[in-house]
């Protein structure tokens, strides 16, 4: 057996360990790699920041624990810079079944600036039905919810005397795992009732929604960890999104030098006539 | 002090057993992962069970609103699947949901999906805000047409050039799908990290942040 074939048919657990060393080192031992915020990443936090006192924004938390990792730190980093924002009014829904938990998960850990529960900001919890509960979300949100997560009815809430439907909103932002997420939103919320729209993805969906962005309905979106690590350096806070940023690039290499090798050693492998 | 503690150990234990699944399939990784669907499933019923409280037994009982027994009977009769001699009941409530369903979606795919990606897709070649922009915009174009007369299978040689076009419209798709492949690589990893993250700092508190 040559060099080319033994590379070719190495014990994948080797791969495992290789990888799980060279990802430890940057987590224990941070190198704070350089990181450029994206455009698309700067348009959500430019948007952001020229809301207006008295704005409206919703959040909606349609992911789960098992993104819990890509896309946990962008919600903070998106509800920490809302926080900082005087005067504006955020509603955390979720389409997502397990997103109240996270929400509320994410609500007791995050300084909220002097922000009050029912006032300037409240959890409305989950609503089945997928892009249907949209439509009705965005028609008439007290009908939708007739009580929030922490089971308040929501006309004893001060902040949603004079929020009615998606026209009172000025933005909405999806932290979207996968479905119900922004082709539902586009043509539920943004489309009909022109709501400015913003959303953070898993990296995997980029690609998917990015032609969104282009056409412009919306505003900008977050990639991953990569984007949400883009977010708290624009915030200037060190979250977990920037710390695992130097493992997320370790990472790459590795997966490159191995797409590499193997390629290199298939190719040569055939050429000695060895790998078929 | 002690509700963490053990939560964060328990969540430990169980991130190194779903790991153990790396050396290969074994009973401890099998019970997790059927503890993790468990748990799941749990709690889809609890948050179910707390919309149909709220959106429609108070309703009824408290403001009278009686339609609402309506949607909870359609919902009932989905059950009737489990019973073969009633099966056909469900054939009512999942017409009405596939109806309601597609209704929806009609109406916003027309100008959500359809026409506003087009309309993007109509832009103007323009270097006024710089060269890349410019580029971008000739990549947009010829990218469109390129990959939508990929999928044009009528007689796909005889027009001349057309082939060469087709082969242009699948290198276009190539670099897309090499963008998918990186995000989703990206993707996977940042699971693994977000394991480690939890296991070196709060279980082992040997991360700085």
């Amino acid at each position: 057996m040559s060099v080319w074939d033994k590379l070719l048919s190495l014990d994948r657990r080797w791969i495992y360990l290789i990888l799980f060393v060279v990802v430890s080192y940057p987590l224990l031992f941070p190198i704070g790699l350089p990181l450029t915020v994206s455009r698309e990443t700067h348009r959500v936090y430019d948007y952001i920041e020229s809301l207006p006192p008295e704005s409206v924004v919703v959040v909606s938390f349609d992911y789960s624990p098992s993104s819990y990792a890509e896309q946990h730190p962008q919600a903070v980093a998106i509800m920490n810079h809302l926080m900082r924002k005087p005067g504006v009014k955020i509603i955390c829904t979720a389409f997502w079944e397990q997103g109240p938990m996270l929400c509320e998960e994410l609500l007791e850990s995050i300084d909220t600036h002097g922000k009050e529960y029912g006032k300037d900001y409240v959890n409305l919890g989950f609503v089945p039905g997928g892009e249907t509960a949209m439509s009705a979300f965005a028609g008439d949100i007290p009908k939708t919810f007739p009580v929030d997560h922490r089971k308040n009815p929501i006309d004893t809430l001060p902040m949603m005397a004079d929020i009615k439907t998606a026209n009172d909103i000025d933005f909405f932002i999806s932290i979207a795992a996968g479905s119900p997420g922004v082709p539902e939103i586009v043509r539920q919320i943004e489309g009909p009732y022109k709501v400015p729209f913003a959303a953070g993805l898993v990296a995997i969906s980029v690609p998917i929604s990015m032609p969104y962005v282009q056409s412009g309905q919306m505003v900008g979106l977050l990639a991953g960890l990569r984007g949400a690590a883009e977010y708290e350096q624009l915030l200037d806070m060190k979250g977990t999104a920037t710390v695992g940023m130097d493992a997320i690039s370790f990472s790459h290499i590795v997966v490159l030098v191995f797409i590499i090798i193997s390629n290199v050693a298939y190719f040569l492998g055939r050429h000695k006539g060895g790998a078929k | 002090m002690l509700g963490p503690t053990f939560a964060t150990w328990l969540g430990a234990i169980l991130t190194l057993v779903v790991f153990s699944f790396l050396f290969g399939e074994n009973p401890a990784w099998r019970f997790v992962e059927h503890v993790y669907i468990g748990f799941t499933a749990a709690h889809a019923i609890s948050m179910g069970w707390r919309n149909i409280d709220s959106l429609a037994v108070k309703p009824i009982a408290n403001e009278s609103r009686l339609y609402l027994l309506i949607p909870c009977i359609l919902g009932v009769m989905l059950y009737s699947r489990f019973f073969p001699r009633y099966s056909w009941l469900s054939r009512y409530p999942m017409a009405f949901l596939i109806g309601c369903g597609t209704g929806m979606i009609l109406k916003g795919v027309m100008e959500a999906q359809f026409i506003s990606q087009i309309r993007a897709s109509v832009v103007p070649i323009v270097f006024d805000n710089g060269l890349m922009e410019g580029i971008g915009s000739i990549v947009i174009i010829l990218g469109t047409i390129c990959v939508l007369l990929y999928f044009y299978f009528s007689d796909p040689d005889g027009v001349p050039g057309l082939k060469q076009i087709r082969s242009f419209g699948r290198f276009i798709m190539m670099i897309a799908f090499g963008a998918t492949f990186g995000n989703a690589v990206m993707g996977e990893m940042t699971l693994f990290i977000g394991r480690l993250q939890f296991l070196y700092g709060e279980w082992l508190n040997l991360m700085k942040i």
